[in-house]
């Protein structure tokens, strides 16, 4: 078979991608460099204005709002949620019995869609009637009778919180990954440790987290890229409130180009949104360079 | 997933008394967790199968159950409408607008009888406002309910038209508390309520409205969008493996790449791009994609069928076979887990999306399962949670359902994700 045929033949069982990634990815990412720069409603042809667009957004108060509620969030849940998988994975790593089952129910609200699981979350957290506060009601009445639990999603101060937690539930697909990598670690690592005295404690810090590094990376850099577009879930149960307190960027966005056809200024806000999480992303792998370890390399 | 060697932990530990009890400690933590994991969607379940007034009580209840009282004679299911606070009676009107009716009166109004040479005062609505009638008319009395005694009204599901049409005909009473007992009842109905509320008044067929035609909408988008995935990913990960094309390296490059764009990047021109094309208010934005490829899919087969053994491609290109020939009886066959597993991924991905299709469908008669259900929430507030988790339920379960069927597959294919570090 002639050399250039198998060129061809891959060219063409690759064109369905090569037209994707084109019409689907690559264009609509130029385009919203070109529409950054212009005044652009889907009514009317885009109109090139320059900067304005981006002079507008470092003079919008409620920008920075938004930008500082995506910042916190991302900073929260992304521990909190590296904490709670990695914290499940090692306990289930270190048990036989029932890991399977566990996984599963770990699994389980990671398949609930956003719309149904926003929706449940609302009743859960709901101030009067929830769950969550019937359960902290006699708690909070013990320490002090003057406590009460707060409304959750109608106060400023705990519905960003209140959104991290539901975010928590959602963090089995992480814990499977590491629980996978887990058993990938050569069991001759902690018999080598045993015979030095290791303790279970040393050889999860020495060992295992070592091992496991590429993945807790891996792993954290989709928790960046996830935490930042977050959208569905504070779209349906705040509405980006109280008082703008779970208003985040994506929203924000998407408020712009669909709710008010400012699809420039929206384009330029989500090019500070890539920009953020490529810096993120940039200064995850500089941190990483002496604290992740690739074995074989 | 457990190794085949029962006797060691995951950190090499061999079993003795100091794991035995390390192990205790373990599985205490995880059945703790497991229980904290469960909770919301036991809960969801719990209260989908409430009626309305039990999932407003203080401390919850976890059992639903059916109120019962005796009713003409007959121990029914009721709803509790209030305790009375005051000496009461019920009357049946000799006169007035609503001749004929029975209805519940205060025994004492301003510290005077009610009911005056067998005539009272008696409101009725009219145009659904309530009046007074200007004069009191002739009543018959039913029933003396002392104070504390319960007004209850038979449950009646929640259909929505159905309950105007019955609200008339339902029958109630006012009984001591001694006469009210509850008993585990699981109330199945709150289910038809949510797809009958869903379902528009005019609607022509059971399937042209509401949740049967949102679940076509969803099935209808989720086969599209997962045939479109596996052939076209199936295509492109054949090339990306065993087919040397110019370019083929920097392509791939950046096929990774643009794993890392967040949609919000490319959300505003890609809507133009479909707009341009008039495919807003249509389902093709939704899944006209899945048929071009995507990055992570082709990610995913290209590492599976770079394990597979290079002899047999070769030898079946020896006897002649071509490329399409070769993927179809050669790598599909023993691709089949790995396509599962992508066909598996799409699904799940086109049944959530929310985004998608609330911004691509306009008609209400086109909308997906996740639109569906956000419409019906937005619609009746926060209120009929009863009904909402039902909803919730219905859009969830076969999500459950098909992992449950499908788990290895599915837990193969996680663990794979993980493996790209």
């Amino acid at each position: 078979m002639a050399a250039t045929d198998t060129r061809a033949k891959g060219v063409v069982f690759a064109l369905p991608w090569i037209l994707g990634l084109g019409i689907f990815t690559l264009y609509p990412f130029c385009a919203s460099i070109y529409y950054s720069f212009t005044d652009f409603s889907v009514l009317q042809a885009p109109k090139w204005i320059g900067v304005t667009n981006f002079q507008e957004i470092a003079a919008d108060a409620v920008f920075w709002k938004v930008l500082r509620n995506t910042l916190l969030y991302a900073g929260l849940s992304i521990p909190a949620g590296l904490l709670v998988s990695l914290t499940l994975a090692l306990v289930l790593n270190g048990v036989r019995r029932g890991q399977i089952l566990y996984s599963v129910i770990f699994y389980l609200p990671h398949l609930i869609p956003g719309v149904a699981s926003a929706i449940l979350w609302m009743w859960i957290l709901n101030g009067e009637f929830g769950l969550l506060n019937s359960a902290l009601r006699p708690v909070l009445e013990l320490i002090s009778p003057s406590w009460a639990p707060p409304v959750w999603l109608n106060d400023t101060r705990f519905a960003l919180p209140a959104l991290v937690l539901m975010g928590l539930w959602g963090v089995g697909q992480s814990a499977f990954i590491y629980l996978a990598t887990l058993q990938d670690v050569p069991q001759e690592m902690y018999e080598a440790a045993e015979i030095d005295g290791a303790t279970t404690w040393q050889k999860v810090r020495f060992i295992t987290i070592p091992m496991i590094s590429p993945i807790i990376f891996f792993n954290v850099i989709m928790g960046i890229i996830g935490a930042f577009q977050v959208f569905t879930e504070p779209y349906l149960m705040t509405g980006g409130g109280p008082d703008r307190a779970t208003y985040f960027l994506p929203h924000y966005i998407w408020d712009h180009a669909f709710r008010y056809l400012r699809m420039g200024y929206a384009c330029a806000m989500s090019w500070i949104l890539f920009l953020i999480i490529l810096l993120l992303t940039m200064v995850a792998f500089r941190l990483s360079k002496d604290r992740v370890y690739y074995a074989g390399r | 997933m457990a190794k085949e060697d029962d006797q060691v932990s995951g950190y090499g530990e061999k079993v003795g008394r100091h794991t035995t009890v390390t192990s205790g400690a373990l599985q205490l933590i995880l059945m703790a967790a497991a229980s904290l994991f469960l909770l919301p969607l036991v809960w969801m379940a719990v209260t989908s199968l409430k009626p309305l007034d039990q999932t407003m009580t203080l401390p919850p209840t976890w059992i639903p159950r059916a109120t019962l009282a005796t009713l003409e004679g007959q121990r029914t299911i009721v709803v509790k409408e209030k305790k009375l606070a005051e000496d009461s009676v019920i009357i049946e009107q000799l006169g007035g607008h609503d001749v004929g009716k029975k209805k519940l009166l205060p025994a004492m109004t301003n510290d005077k009888p009610a009911i005056v040479d067998g005539k009272a005062v008696v409101k009725f609505t009219q145009a659904g406002r309530e009046q007074v009638e200007p004069a009191p008319v002739p009543v018959k009395v039913l029933k003396h309910c002392p104070k504390g005694y319960w007004h209850v009204i038979e449950w009646a599901p929640e259909y929505s038209e159905e309950r105007e049409k019955s609200q008339k005909d339902l029958r109630w009473d006012c009984v001591p508390p001694e006469d009210i007992s509850a008993t585990p009842h699981a109330f199945w109905s709150n289910y038809g309520s949510a797809v009958n509320r869903m379902q528009a008044q005019d609607a022509e067929h059971w399937y042209s409205s509401g949740f049967w035609r949102y679940l076509l909408n969803t099935l209808f988008v989720c086969l599209m969008s997962v045939t479109g995935v596996v052939v076209s990913c199936t295509l492109v990960a054949y090339a990306f493996s065993f087919l040397d094309f110019p370019g083929r390296n920097v392509l791939f490059g950046v096929t990774l790449a643009v794993m890392m764009v967040p949609f919000p990047a490319t959300m505003v021109p890609l809507f133009d791009v479909f707009r341009s094309l008039g495919w807003t208010g249509t389902y093709k934005p939704l899944w006209a994609p899945a048929w071009f490829g995507g990055a992570f899919f082709i990610f995913l087969l290209r590492q599976f069928f770079l394990g597979l053994p290079k002899d047999l491609l070769d030898a079946a290109r020896i006897d002649g076979c071509t490329e399409l020939e070769i993927l179809w009886h050669v790598v599909v066959p023993l691709a089949r887990p790995a396509l599962a597993m992508v066909a598996l991924f799409q699904f799940m991905g086109a049944w959530k999306d929310f985004m998608g299709p609330m911004l691509y469908l306009t008609n209400k008669s086109q909308f997906t399962l996740s639109v569906g259900l956000q419409a019906l929430q937005s619609q009746h507030g926060g209120t009929p949670w009863h009904i909402l988790m039902a909803a919730s339920m219905m859009f969830s379960l076969p999500l459950i359902v098909l992992f449950l069927i499908a788990r290895k597959t599915f837990m193969r294919g996680i663990a794979m994700t993980g493996i790209k570090g």
